[in-house]
């Protein structure tokens, strides 16, 4: 059974998705969401690039870290 | 100074300046996790000591920040088992508040925040400032919600042993960690992608 979600119910489930796997009732009302949101696609890209950038950060992968263009200014 | 890491004899000056230059960045991080200094100083000088000691295993295909970075979450994980369950996390209830994302959504629960577009589908990691950008947004997160995000994103606990070592209930764990990355999403699109209080954010990003 598939409920509607909201596109706020849509950030939880992104946000939950980095902790745990999401049940496959979750994965569906998330895709079925998504499929017909301009919004909330946008919305999932630029947490995309957020989590992205968090990992290289606290893992150390970044151009600073690495000694790349810029870095010891 | 540092070209590129490699290994070798010649590489432990270089990897004893380069553990100096990171001395204060290993320590906020420890802190913020430990929450005790004297906790926090320990786990960054048995980095320190595991880290010289074990040069011979570093082996140059990462930089020396990260090879120190994954080092230093052993012994934050080691120090924070060995204590058994964290103090009470003080104000965590009104640090995550149920309505605080209202502004972003209608009363139905559909975007109501401005479209914003951020430059292309990827990330700007190519960019020293972006992580600095990103760094200052962290730095903004309240304390609890700060500590069980780093738990998850950096020592990557997963939720159970969070709620024991910090205290938190499962719900409440849930709440911070999405508030950080709401908060998030929402300060480096300001910050960052569309400019507007970069400036500033940038400034204090710069601080060390």
């Amino acid at each position: 059974m598939s409920r509607a979600l909201s596109c706020r119910d849509t950030t939880v489930l992104v946000s939950e998705g980095r902790d745990r796997p999401l049940t496959k009732a979750e994965l569906a009302d998330l895709r079925g969401h998504l499929t017909g949101c301009v919004r909330c696609q946008a919305a999932r890209e630029q947490f995309e690039i957020l989590f992205r950038g968090i990992e290289r950060y606290l893992h150390g992968d970044t151009p600073e870290a690495q000694g790349g263009r810029g870095a010891g200014a | 100074m540092l070209e590129s890491p490699t290994t070798g004899p010649a590489d432990t000056q270089a990897l004893h300046a380069e553990c100096a230059r990171c001395r204060t960045t290993l320590y906020r991080i420890a802190l913020l996790q430990l929450r005790d200094h004297h906790a926090a100083e320990d786990a960054v000088q048995e980095t320190l000591v595991a880290a010289i000691e074990g040069r011979a295993g570093f082996r140059g295909q990462s930089s020396i920040k990260t090879w120190l970075l994954a080092i230093l979450r052993f012994k934050i994980i080691d120090s924070l088992r060995a204590r058994g369950s964290g103090p009470l996390s003080r104000g965590v209830e009104t640090e995550a508040e149920p309505g605080e994302f209202d502004a972003l959504f209608d009363g139905d629960g559909n975007w109501a925040e401005p479209k914003s577009h951020w430059r292309g589908p990827e990330g700007d990691y190519e960019e020293i400032e972006f992580f600095r950008v990103l760094e200052a947004c962290m730095e903004r997160l309240p304390e609890a919600t700060a500590r069980v995000f780093r738990m998850r994103e950096f020592l990557e606990l997963e939720t159970p042993e969070i709620c024991e070592r910090a205290r938190v209930s499962a719900g409440n764990a849930r709440a911070l960690l999405y508030r950080a990355r709401m908060s998030l999403r929402v300060c480096l699109g300001k910050s960052w992608y569309e400019g507007g209080d970069a400036a500033a954010v940038r400034t204090r990003g710069h601080t060390r």
